[in-house]
């Protein structure tokens, strides 16, 4: 099965458009290709979380917790705004 | 057109205008609905001062719910979809006054760079080049094409990496694009999560920011928006260039400004810009996209199927149009293999954002090109590859990928009598800056009027 009948399948869309597939093909090989060209650490470090005029930034890939997941939820609770101000703790809970 | 009273007679013309209108400008109007909100308009007015945009005609791209309209983002998969609910930011022109004029045409789900894939057709520039039929940009294309004619005083369009810019550069008229989260995406339908703006398209630097003024501000309905003041746009407007380090880059158009600028070279960070865009505003419309199933949302086959795979194959094959089709297999490819290639993305995103933080340190605004080249006519446009289309976004897309403010306006015309428009870029939330100097750019460029319109 080639690359783009498996993507189809992934995705639920119709196999049979061979304009498609050949586009597809070449998109793909274009666009990976230049995005790996690129003289950039494969350690790069990526910021997730920006509120306010100055963002409040963390690596999070520093933090204490060993689960990647678990420091996402964190950082997200305490920089992302999770409810309607109007909602006070106690409802929440 | 100023906010206030506005004659009956004169929004009945416009009606009739935009009836009569062959650029496929307008997918869908309600002259009742027109005419009821110009009536209460007069209504207010006539024991209040008028509101912010009182009375002004204002049309909006087919990606935003305005409650009991088609709302159809320009695909068969949402074309018999009819908003039970208003967005954000339409509620909020109806507020000040605004009078809704109609839902104009798109690229279907914002996706493309020449409102060549709508369902509805394209939308022809109001200025054609060699008197052909003529990219009016995208995908906001019908935003800009009904402004550019004369057929709304200012129009929302969505912009996730140029879509309000690039048709504003074509058509020769003002698009801007907001910080990510300055204006609620709440009732918009979703293109890519991360980079999805709602954007303003007008006539004038000061109509824009008149636009923007009533649109911004946080709302609880959207975690991305910001919980501050807003800060007063129009006043920005002045006309006057004040003590600003701006920088330019002509990308290779030697184009020369009649403002002080310093030169610069940021083909380094535009590099690989157009990629890292693609990969990211393709993986997450890949996802935005898989809630289209005809089950819990939009379009279902009428064809015979054989069981659930072959159903939801049969309704996303049909629902989508092609180019919604790449961007969902390129976007699958991506979080593929443990989303390796989003990820790389995503570190390159960083690293452009880095580049541009320690850029904006130094200089107030970049200036640089909204396109490197004007419209093309709609046979170009289909002879070009996918590859080529793509990088129609290149001077636009990293001010999307940095969630900045941009805003394009027209800087005249090129050889072939073809509006060309110039970017005024800056940090996110540098709208009085980014206003400032446009405004003042604006004022000291001699926009040549020897433009052949279509229907002269």
């Amino acid at each position: 099965m080639n690359r783009v009948t498996k993507l189809c399948a992934i995705v639920g869309l119709s196999d049979n458009d061979a304009k498609i597939h050949a586009q597809i093909d070449k998109i793909v090989d274009v666009l990976i290709d230049k995005i790996y060209q690129a003289d950039l650490d494969a350690e790069y470090p990526i910021w997730l979380g920006v509120k306010g005029p100055k963002p409040l930034r963390k690596d999070i890939s520093k933090e204490g917790d060993p689960t990647l997941i678990a420091q996402v939820c964190k950082h997200s609770h305490e920089n992302f705004v999770l409810a309607p101000k109007s909602f006070t703790a106690k409802e929440n809970k | 057109m100023k906010p206030g009273k506005q004659s009956a007679q004169s929004m009945l013309q416009l009606l009739s205008d935009i009836q009569s209108s062959d650029l496929n400008a307008y997918i869908y109007t309600d002259p009742n609905k027109t005419i009821a909100m110009l009536q209460e308009s007069e209504r207010y007015c006539q024991s209040n001062k008028p509101r912010a945009l009182e009375g002004l005609p204002i049309a909006i791209k087919d990606l935003f719910c305005v409650k009991g309209t088609p709302t159809t983002a320009a695909s068969k998969m949402l074309k018999d979809f009819i908003a039970p609910y208003e967005s954000t930011v339409t509620q909020r022109l109806w507020d000040q006054g605004a009078i809704f004029t109609g839902k104009v045409n798109l690229d279907a789900f914002g996706m493309g760079s020449h409102n060549t894939y709508s369902i509805f057709g394209p939308t022809l520039n109001p200025i054609s080049r060699d008197g052909k039929p003529t990219s009016a940009g995208g995908s906001s294309g019908g935003s800009a094409a009904a402004v550019a004619a004369g057929l709304a005083w200012a129009a929302l369009g969505t912009d996730t990496g140029g879509s309000c810019r690039l048709p504003a550069a074509f058509t020769g008229i003002v698009g801007l694009k907001p910080t990510y989260g300055l204006c609620s995406r709440y009732g918009v339908i979703a293109h890519a999560s991360s980079l999805d703006c709602p954007g303003v398209l007008a006539n004038s630097v000061k109509d824009t920011a008149r636009v923007l003024q009533v649109i911004a501000g946080y709302d609880e309905r959207d975690a991305q928006t910001f919980d501050q003041p807003v800060p007063d746009f129009v006043a920005a407007c002045t006309g006057e260039l004040r003590n600003h380090k701006i920088a330019y880059c002509d990308m290779g158009t030697e184009i020369t400004l009649p403002i002080p600028t310093h030169s610069v070279d940021i083909d380094a960070i535009l590099e690989h810009a157009v990629e890292c865009y693609m990969i990211i505003s393709a993986a997450e419309a890949c996802s935005n996209m898989s809630r289209y199933d005809g089950i819990r949302y939009g379009y279902r086959t009428e064809s015979a199927y054989t069981n659930l795979k072959d159903y939801y194959c049969k309704t996303r094959s049909e629902g989508f149009g092609d180019e919604t089709k790449r961007r969902i297999l390129l976007g699958a490819y991506a979080l593929s293999d443990g989303s390796k290639i989003f990820h790389r993305a995503n570190q390159m995103r960083q690293w452009i954002a880095d580049k541009m933080t320690k850029f904006f340190a130094e200089y107030d605004v970049l200036i640089l090109p909204t396109a490197t080249f004007s419209a093309p006519t709609l046979d170009s446009v289909k002879s070009m590859s996918c590859d080529e289309i793509y990088n129609s976004d290149k001077c636009t897309v990293t001010s999307s990928l940095i969630g900045g403010v941009a805003i394009s306006i027209p800087i005249g015309i090129d050889d072939s009598g073809m509006p060309m428009g110039m970017q005024v870029v800056g940090p996110p939330f540098s709208e009085v800056k980014v206003l400032e100097v446009a405004s003042a750019l604006e004022q000291v460029i001699e926009r040549n009027k020897k433009i052949t319109r279509r229907d002269q």
